[in-house]
């Protein structure tokens, strides 16, 4: 059940937005696992995580 | 992971290189040494290949390499130390590999040469190529977190130490490698990644940032500032002005629409009638003409008769003329109101005929009932104007040489008309005579309509023109709007980013409660777990705390807290045995090994105890590897033995070699 002070963006629920960024982190811990492609230093993936996360909420680019 | 092999060279005690196998089928691989022969190093060698370094009794050496091998390094010279695990973690091959490289200087002393240390992992792709990974530092923390490292090689001596220091670096680092084994970590690093406003590097760092600049911008230009409100101040008085002239225009509207109704109402209720006033004047108006047109008759008449008896005088003896003149002079109106209704001339010429002897009625027609048809028929006008004047006109022609017909003829055409027009006006008249009886009823009515039409009369231009007043305000409010709106963009993106980091602030609060919702279910799955390894692995009864730190702390029945090196031994045991038995169960994590590497303070344990811990631990965990200076055949069942190893060194202790079977 849904209380009034609930947000939302772009129609994702908290929960949503929570699911997916948890699902982002555990993809980012397999990047950092398994990466051999040359470009996946730590840091990148860290920023790589920042960006998607802001691109879910309607915040990317920039 | 499950180890399959660790080769080594130049490591410590063992100079010589070599290679360990161990059982990957679950079955207990026991490596054998006598007290200083090396069984701490051999041990340490799978931390330092993993990690890069080693605690030997809490204190980190440096002094990697074998000190026979550095004496015998001539000046200038450098060797390696060397060594290799090769594993399978989640179905996959790795194997990975750390040299250290060292030489001699002038005086003798040996350095390490840091620059040239070689560390890789590399992975066995589906080709069965092996490829060299990124970050392998990573790649191997992420396999083994190095937190726990010093439980899945168990250092029993370091564990204890660890398990004594309640609250010290070892139970964080603790804390943090179970973060990772159970995935909480991903929360944390979730929470961490969102971050706060004022942490950059974090998506709510990044909001904030980009919030400032929208506001900077917002504020940047003041004159833009100043220009958009006094556009909102336009735009609220334009959208006054609007809201009163339409309310104004509606309501005139409203009004001039219940006119029409009204006068629609109205007009239905009278029909078609006209005023009692102005039948009346249009009574007026008829009689008036009848009056015009009966002296116009007269005189026409007069002029005819004159000018006959002027220009004619020879045609008066013509009975002809004389009956022309009476005819003409014959007052038919008056002498028509005479008329029974319903008798006709035909009727009266017919009784008239000679043959005709009877009355309609039966009875005889008399000479004296015939004179007075005769007068009756006298009544009648005559045939018509034009019989009688065409008699005359055959006389005129025969007696008058010089007639003129149309002017004559134009007299009793005038006349004719004249009567006709006099016929058309009574008739008319008596209609208005009928309309102004019921006339009467409506003249309320009447005014009351044209009190509405005049009041709509100048409704209609004022709703005109505030309709174009309408128009325009409104043109110039969106004019205004569509400026104001490219103006408070950068408003917008304030109060949108502003949504956003409230939202992101809920995902955050939310995220954390996962993480402290599931690190307590976790707590209590392997709180329960030690508890249940210590009840069955101490013979005594001891109370076991875990804590949300993941700490453990053991009392005995007084509450107080278990001193005995052999109860903290088995407790470490129970710790990481719990904490294997949680992942082997949990349906999310199972897909989780990790080796157990037991160089155990078996010493400190009496039979009873190392028998259990050496039934209870292997339930657990898919891969041991056993520690010990005492045959363990009377521990452990003997086909649950694999590979069995033994570490041989010389005298001095100081250089060893591993080789497999019970050696002793």
């Amino acid at each position: 059940m849904s209380n009034e002070n609930e947000i939302s963006i772009d129609d994702l629920s908290k929960e949503e937005i929570a699911e997916k960024i948890i699902d982002l982190e555990r993809k980012a811990q397999r990047r950092k696992l398994g990466s051999n492609d040359g470009s996946g230093t730590k840091n990148k993936v860290n920023s790589d995580v920042i960006n998607s996360i802001l691109t879910i909420i309607g915040e990317g680019g920039n | 992971m499950i180890i399959r092999s660790i080769s080594y060279k130049n490591f410590r005690n063992f100079e010589k290189a070599g290679k360990v196998e161990f059982d990957t089928d679950g079955k207990v691989t026991i490596v054998y040494g006598m007290n200083g022969e090396g069984k701490t190093t051999f041990h340490q060698l799978f931390q330092w290949i993993l990690y890069g370094e080693v605690h030997f009794n809490k204190t980190a050496s440096k002094k990697m390499y074998n000190l026979d091998a550095g004496a015998k390094l001539g000046e200038d010279r450098q060797f390696c130390v060397s060594g290799k695990i090769c594993f399978s973690h989640e179905g996959e091959e790795y194997q990975v590999s750390r040299e250290w490289w060292y030489y001699k200087n002038k005086n003798g002393n040996i350095i390490r040469k840091s620059e040239d240390d070689f560390f890789e992992v590399i992975k066995q792709d589906e080709n069965n190529d092996w490829k060299s990974l990124d970050n392998p530092e990573i790649v191997i923390n992420n396999v083994l977190p190095k937190g726990l490292s010093a439980y899945f090689f168990f250092d029993g001596e370091t564990m204890i130490a660890d398990l004594k220091m309640s609250g010290s670096e070892s139970a964080k680092s603790l804390r943090k490698a179970l973060y990772t084994i159970l995935e909480l970590e991903l929360y944390e690093k979730a929470c961490n990644d969102i971050g706060k406003e004022s942490q950059s590097q974090t998506v709510l760092g990044e909001l904030n940032k980009r919030k400032l600049k929208a506001q900077e911008k917002a504020k940047t230009d003041k004159n833009v500032r100043a220009q958009l409100m006094k556009q909102v101040m336009e735009v609220r008085k334009l959208t006054q002005d609007l809201e009163k002239n339409t309310n104004l225009r509606d309501a005139k509207q409203k009004e001039y629409d219940e006119n029409e109704i009204r006068i629609a109402e109205i007009a239905t209720e009278i029909g078609k009638h006209q005023s009692k006033k102005a039948l009346e004047n249009a009574r007026k108006v008829l009689e008036k003409d009848n009056e015009t047109r009966e002296i116009d008759i007269k005189r026409e008449q007069k002029a005819f008769g004159k000018e006959v008896t002027s220009n004619y005088t020879y045609l008066l003896i013509s009975d002809v003329v004389k009956e022309a003149k009476t005819k003409i002079y014959l007052e038919v109106q008056e002498e028509e109101k005479k008329i029974i209704p319903g008798l006709t001339k035909e009727l009266l010429i017919n009784l008239l005929m000679k043959e005709n002897k009877n009355c309609i009625c039966g009875n005889p027609l008399c000479e004296e009932e015939r004179k007075n048809i005769e007068e009756w028929k006298k009544l009648f006008p005559p045939a018509s104007y034009k019989s009688t004047y065409d008699k005359f006109e055959r006389n005129a022609v025969k007696y008058s040489g010089n007639y003129q017909e149309d002017r004559l003829k134009a007299y009793l055409m005038r006349i004719v008309e004249y009567k006709e027009k006099i016929r058309e006006n009574s008739q008319q008249i008596s209609d208005l005579d009928d309309q102004i009886k019921e006339s009467g009823n409506f003249d309320e009515l009447i005014d009351e309509r044209k009190k509405l039409e005049s009041r709509n009369r100048i409704l209609k231009p004022e709703i005109t023109e505030l309709d174009k007043l309408i128009g325009k305000v409104e043109h110039k409010k969106n004019i205004r709007d569509k400026s104001n709106l490219k103006l408070s963009e950068a408003d917008a993106t304030v109060r949108r980013i502003n949504s956003k980091i409230e939202f992101m602030k809920q995902v955050k609060d939310l995220l954390e409660k996962k993480l402290s919702d599931e690190t307590e279910e976790y707590r209590e799955l392997i709180g329960e777990a030690i508890r249940e390894l210590v009840a069955s692995m101490l013979t005594s009864k001891r109370i076991v705390e875990f804590d949300e730190e993941f700490r453990l702390i053991v009392k005995d029945s007084h509450g107080d807290e278990s001193k005995s090196e052999g109860q903290f031994a088995v407790v470490s045991f129970a710790y990481i045995g719990g904490v294997l038995k949680v992942l082997k169960e949990s349906e999310y994590l199972k897909g989780k090994e990790y080796p157990l590497i037991l160089d155990g303070p078996f010493s400190k344990l009496d039979a009873i105890q190392k028998q259990n811990v050496l039934s209870e631990i292997p339930k657990n965990v898919p891969q041991v590897v056993v520690f010990s200076k005492d045959p363990l055949f009377d521990s452990i069942a003997s086909d649950k033995i694999g590979k069995i190893w033994t570490i041989k060194s010389n005298v001095e202790r100081n250089n060893a070699t591993i080789e497999e079977g019970y050696l002793w």
